[in-house]
């Protein structure tokens, strides 16, 4: 473990120096050195500017996910349940799923403009799929593996679903949560990209689009590390909460 | 009032199979008779597939008959009833509830006091041996002690009857042969009529009063046999015993000619 | 025949009352007719099918790089720990991360040409490669390894005759997971500069906000993000239907 460590940390310096000699060689604007992406993220901070971005896209993220984990909970466990319901809908749902959501952004524009709703709703293109198809899938697995007991034992539908079938699925809601907060990041920063430019995505869109190379790389920094926590964030919880079950 | 607890009088399943171009109807049952006396131990015998689980489940009412009847105490039976338990191969256990969790859960839909229900369980679980482990969770015990937690789960709800889905497969053959022994004691102790399903013959002449061969395809009962051993059975003396031989030769005979013919279809 | 008749008449309903809304809000709603109208509009006047075969010709230049980039590395990682020890840090962040969002950067440094494109793809999907074939390549090795010791296999033999066949439903299940990645990342690449392609189509009914042409071209991309993952669906099958149970994740 410990050799495995001092490698590790020796790739991560030779990269380093690789990356301070390429950029000596380079324009700032192409590639920066390492020292001035370091320098350009602690002005960003020291502006301010980096949090207002993540202030916004967080509070748009924040409502989208609510919105989403709502909607998304409540259609699964009744799509799953309802074998009816889900047959008739599942040909809509399945193919907006596989669709490239970007190409959602006109329709999105047109209904709901360019400001905050049409981003939440943006995000909830990509975060409310995940977690209605995750839960839905849950409900139909546990079913007939638990529900079969339920039935054996004369326990009446609606008792089934509130004392087995919504504790069985306690693992898929976490792990559709998780998957959807992911998306809901990618869907943040296309927003910013193609709706009004303003959160991260929109930070990183001026940025770029004004050469400020060294800004922008400690900018697409933050959002690597906010990937980061989410993530293995929330698998942590995920292992807690759920321990009779292995992390898929 | 019948003397039998249970009447299955010629029962009959058969379902729709197979993809658009190639359906046909698979008959999973077809004129299945058997009786079961009340505190009787019958075990249904067979190989895989040939229909003894499917019969367990109609007995239970999880799966709908398509033809005959089944009688439990003299009425025909329409769905799951309190009378029945189901005890599954598997298990099935709910992995986010304790011991005394997972024993509470049929009763809860008819003890509303909680404490009362904790009685009864805790009842179960001592006589399953498990009282030292009542907080646990599922994934915490062996194969062995999940199934004494599913046996306890189905004696809670005070059954006349405990249908056993192969309940030792999972096991490994020491523990098997371990929970065979409990399982009789737990019989003799509290007059239930056990209807249980097995693959093994060895178990079924271990275990039972009578035994109900099956053959596959369709599936029905080829052959019924006396098990000539009083209670309580010692693991070495009926093992030992020659009748014990003679009648596992016998039903093994039976099962291998049926696996031939089915071989050469 | 029951099986798809709900399915059939959920869809059959949601497009009459699709049609009958539009009827009054056409400008808001566009309405199956109208958009019908549009895509054959598209089709002859603004050379559609030229735009989505752009487009997916681009794709997959990108996508099969991507796989030749992601299985390599992944071999690399099932292989030889040294690799994984070194690259896993790397990976696991990589793949964690909104990997669009570096699509502005990825314009500084490779312009707004196909390279720019194919870039964007390889970046965002080789990545989803490399963890399923590594995974494949430690089984693959850890199963095979004293069998191929047993009878003298080494070197480009095994690598032919075992590493890849034995890889090759978890590479599969590599291909199925990124090929709708590939597929947005294109359109994000084509939307963000401009380039010719369904992303062109996409930036035009973003600026004109015309409802007709919304709804066509988000038909569109519904269309072919369903065509290629069940051509990719249908591969996978082939490429696994040796393995008893399907290989997830």
């Amino acid at each position: 473990m410990v050799r495995d460590w001092l490698v590790r940390i020796a790739t991560f310096c030779a990269l380093l120096l690789v990356w301070q000699l390429v950029a000596q060689q380079m324009s700032a604007a192409i590639l920066p050195t390492p020292q001035r992406t370091v320098n350009a993220l602690i002005a960003l901070i020291e502006r301010g500017e980096l949090q207002t971005a993540w202030g916004q896209s967080a509070v748009q993220v924040a409502v989208a996910m609510v919105l989403s984990a709502l909607l998304g909970v409540g259609l699964g466990v009744l799509f799953g349940w309802y074998r009816k319901l889900d047959q008739l809908f599942s040909p809509l749902f399945g193919s907006l799923f596989l669709m490239p959501r970007v190409a959602l952004i006109p329709l999105i524009a047109l209904w709901f403009g360019l400001q905050d709703v049409a981003k939440v709703m943006l995000i909830m293109a990509f975060s409310f799929f995940e977690i209605f198809f995750t839960v839905r899938n849950g409900v139909k697995s546990v079913e007939s593996e638990y529900v079969d007991v339920a039935r054996a034992y004369c326990v009446p539908q609606g008792r089934t679903l509130r004392t087995v079938v919504m504790p069985a699925i306690r693992p898929y809601i976490i792990t559709g949560l998780r998957l959807g907060l992911v998306y809901a990041l990618v869907g943040v920063v296309l927003a910013g990209f193609f709706l009004e430019a303003n959160g991260i995505g929109g930070m990183i869109y001026d940025l770029g689009s004004n050469f400020r190379t060294a800004e922008l790389m400690a900018a697409l920094f933050s959002v690597m590390v906010v990937g980061l926590a989410v993530n293995l964030g929330l698998r942590q919880l995920e292992t807690r909460l759920t321990p009779w079950q292995v992390s898929r | 009032m019948s003397t039998s607890k249970i009447e299955i009088d010629g029962v009959g399943k058969s379902y729709v199979s197979g993809k658009r171009r190639d359906r046909k109807v698979v008959n999973a049952l077809q004129g299945v008779n058997l009786t079961i006396a009340p505190g009787g131990f019958v075990s249904l015998l067979g190989p895989s597939g040939c229909g003894k689980t499917t019969l367990l489940k109609c007995l239970d009412g999880l799966i709908p008959i398509t033809d005959g009847e089944i009688r439990v105490g003299g009425k025909a039976i329409k769905g799951p009833g309190r009378d029945r338990a189901f005890v599954f191969q598997d298990f099935r256990l709910f992995p986010w509830r304790s011991v005394l969790g997972n024993v509470c859960f049929p009763l809860e839909t008819t003890v509303s006091s909680r404490a009362e229900r904790e009685t009864t369980a805790r009842k179960y679980i001592e006589m399953v041996g498990l009282s030292a482990f009542e907080k646990h969770h599922p994934h915490e015990l062996s194969g062995g002690m999940q199934q004494r937690v599913g046996i306890a789960r189905a004696l809670a709800v005070n059954p006349d009857i405990l249908l056993m889905d192969e309940p030792f497969g999972a096991l490994d053959a020491q523990t098997r042969e371990l929970m065979q022994v409990e399982l009789l004691r737990i019989w003799e102790l509290t007059g239930k009529t056990v209807v249980f399903v097995t693959h093994s013959v060895d178990e079924a002449i271990f275990l039972s009063q009578r035994i109900a061969v099956f053959s596959a395809r369709p599936g029905r009962i080829s052959a019924e046999f006396d098990v000539p051993f009083g209670y309580p059975r010692n693991e070495h003396t009926v093992r030992g015993d020659g009748r014990f031989v003679e009648l596992r030769h016998e039903i093994w005979g039976l099962l291998k000619g049926d696996q031939n013919s089915s071989f050469s279809e | 025949m029951n099986k798809y008749l709900l399915p059939a008449s959920g869809v059959a309903g949601f497009l009459i009352i699709w049609q009958i809304v539009g009827a009054f809000q056409g400008d808001f709603l566009s309405s199956p007719t109208r958009m019908v109208g549009e895509i054959v509009y598209l089709t002859t006047e603004g050379g559609l099918i030229g735009l989505v075969l752009i487009t997916l010709g681009t794709m997959l230049i990108g996508w099969v790089l991507s796989i030749v980039i992601g299985v390599f590395v992944g071999f690399l990682i099932g292989r030889y720990r040294i690799m994984s020890v070194i690259l896993e840090p790397y990976l696991i962040a990589k793949y964690s991360v909104p990997i669009i969002a570096l699509v502005p950067l990825l314009v500084i440094w490779f312009g707004i040409e196909e390279g720019f494109l194919i870039a964007t793809i390889i970046i965002a999907t080789a990545i989803m490669l490399v963890f399923p074939t590594a995974a494949g390549t430690k089984e693959t090795v850890r199963t095979y390894d004293q069998v191929a010791r047993a009878y003298s296999i080494s070197g480009w033999h095994f690598f032919i005759k075992i590493l890849l066949p034995g890889s090759l439903p978890f590479i599969a299940t590599g291909l199925r997971i990124s090929v709708q990645r590939a597929l947005m990342a294109v359109i994000v690449g084509e939307f963000l500069v401009g380039y010719n392609g369904l992303g062109t189509l996409l930036k035009d009914a973003r600026i004109r906000l015309d409802a007709d042409e919304v709804f066509a071209v988000a038909f569109i991309a519904l269309l072919v993000g369903a065509v290629l993952t069940g051509a990719v669906g249908y591969l996978d099958r082939r490429l696994s239907s040796w393995r008893p149970v399907a290989v997830t994740s």
